[in-house]
């Protein structure tokens, strides 16, 4: 005759072992169901608050926009200035912008000991220029260089370089041109 | 074959039910909360953001319009036709004649000839090749006025200063128009822009008319029977 037998020590250990798992499991359950209720509090405030402010806002601009509606003509034309401004502003690129830029060269040559003649100066919409001078000594020249490779000079550059020095003979006076070429730094 | 569960397991399972419940709950609310939270807080933190540069634009067309208000000095109308004629609405011959014209009283730099350049001009550019006589402080002070001195804004987009040669100087200026529109890009300081007008308008050497309506400022002015 077959009998069913159960080792009760084995079904103890074994539902022990659940019996832990179970509470370690309620624990997790806790603690994971603190970290949700924390997060959503705090972020529930935070959202409260924000809709708050919304309200808040939206209720400004109610208010101010039922104020321009009393100048709408004012506001139409308002908008159109402020464009056509951003249109001047984008155009004026197109622009040499030669006289300030002419000042700077010549209110920087008037610091120097030596004084240097702009013969003939070009500047470009993108700041690209090249400039002439000319003297009638050799001590000017050099002078003058001097002065050219200072920092009171070299500042308003973001590039400059010699590109030609050439010496004529004009009615036996010995001349001597030497041209420029950069780019000025944006006022 | 069905497996077989004890009947201690069952009653453990009956026993913490809730649990179950709860950690299946929790389970589905691990990924779902955060995301619907954070998603509401990041929205709200964008309308807020969206709301408060409508409330900034507002404000600020405001506060310039009650500036204008304020002042009896300065309105909305001078300020319209000030940039009207520097930048017009349509292009018109004329207005760039009378702005040299002007040009030309103001700097005493005469301008002897006017020719269009077809190829550089585009819908909103006229390009005109300008040639003028005058000495060095005439030339100048021409540089030094041109750009809007004359009434429309006037750019060169390569000028060429020669200190011996005053006469048949030739210059390649841009005239502009453009059609004016209401659409706005970002936020815009009003008040700033009405001192940048004013800025120009002490550049600009003549009287605009401020009683004028919209567009008539460009018809106002003296014409000539022969403009070349």
């Amino acid at each position: 005759m077959r009998t069913n037998r159960t080792n009760l020590l084995i079904s103890k250990h074994g539902y022990s072992n659940i019996l832990r798992y179970l509470k370690i499991f309620k624990l997790l359950i806790l603690i994971i169901s603190s970290i949700i209720l924390i997060f959503v509090l705090i972020f529930g405030v935070l959202i409260f608050k924000q809709n708050q402010k919304l309200e808040m806002l939206g209720q400004q601009k109610q208010d101010n926009l039922q104020i321009l509606s009393t100048k709408k003509d004012d506001e139409v034309k308002l908008i159109k200035i402020a464009n056509k401004i951003k249109n001047l502003e984008a155009f004026s690129k197109d622009d040499a912008n030669f006289y300030p830029y002419y000042q700077i060269l010549n209110q920087t040559f008037s610091l120097s000991t030596e004084e240097a003649k702009i013969e003939d100066l070009n500047i470009q919409k993108d700041r690209k220029f090249n400039f002439s001078l000319s003297f009638t000594d050799l001590k000017s020249l050099l002078e003058t260089f001097k002065f050219i490779e200072s920092e009171e000079f070299l500042k308003n550059f973001s590039t400059i370089f010699l590109k030609n020095l050439e010496t004529q003979d004009k009615q036996g006076i010995k001349l001597y041109r030497i041209t420029f070429e950069g780019t000025f730094k944006e006022i | 074959m069905k497996p077989k569960i004890s009947p201690y397991l069952k009653y453990l399972l009956a026993e913490n039910i809730y649990y179950i419940i709860i950690a299946f709950i929790l389970l589905i609310s691990i990924f779902m909360v955060p995301s619907i939270v954070l998603n509401t807080y990041s929205q709200n933190i964008e309308k807020i953001n969206t709301i408060e540069e409508e409330l900034q634009e507002i404000n600020s067309k405001k506060n310039a319009l009650s500036f204008l208000s304020s002042t009896s000095s300065k309105n909305i109308d001078e300020y319209y036709n000030i940039v009207s004629s520097l930048i017009p609405e349509t292009e018109n011959y004329f207005t760039i004649i009378y702005a040299l014209n002007n040009l030309a009283e103001l700097t005493n730099f005469n301008i002897t000839s006017y020719s269009l350049n077809l190829k550089e001009s585009t819908v909103n550019k006229i390009s005109i090749e300008v040639t003028g006589v005058g000495n060095h402080s005439e030339f100048l002070n021409f540089l030094k006025e041109y750009n809007v001195g004359g009434g429309r804004l006037i750019t060169a987009e390569e000028i060429t200063l020669n200190s011996e040669e005053f006469t048949g100087i030739t210059l390649r200026l841009n005239f502009y128009s453009q059609k004016s529109s209401l659409f706005q890009r970002g936020t815009i300081d009003y008040k700033n822009i009405l001192s940048k007008i004013d800025n120009l308008k002490s550049k600009i050497k003549f009287n605009f008319q401020t009683d004028t309506k919209e567009e008539s400022v460009i018809e106002d002015y003296p014409t000539k029977t022969n403009p070349f």
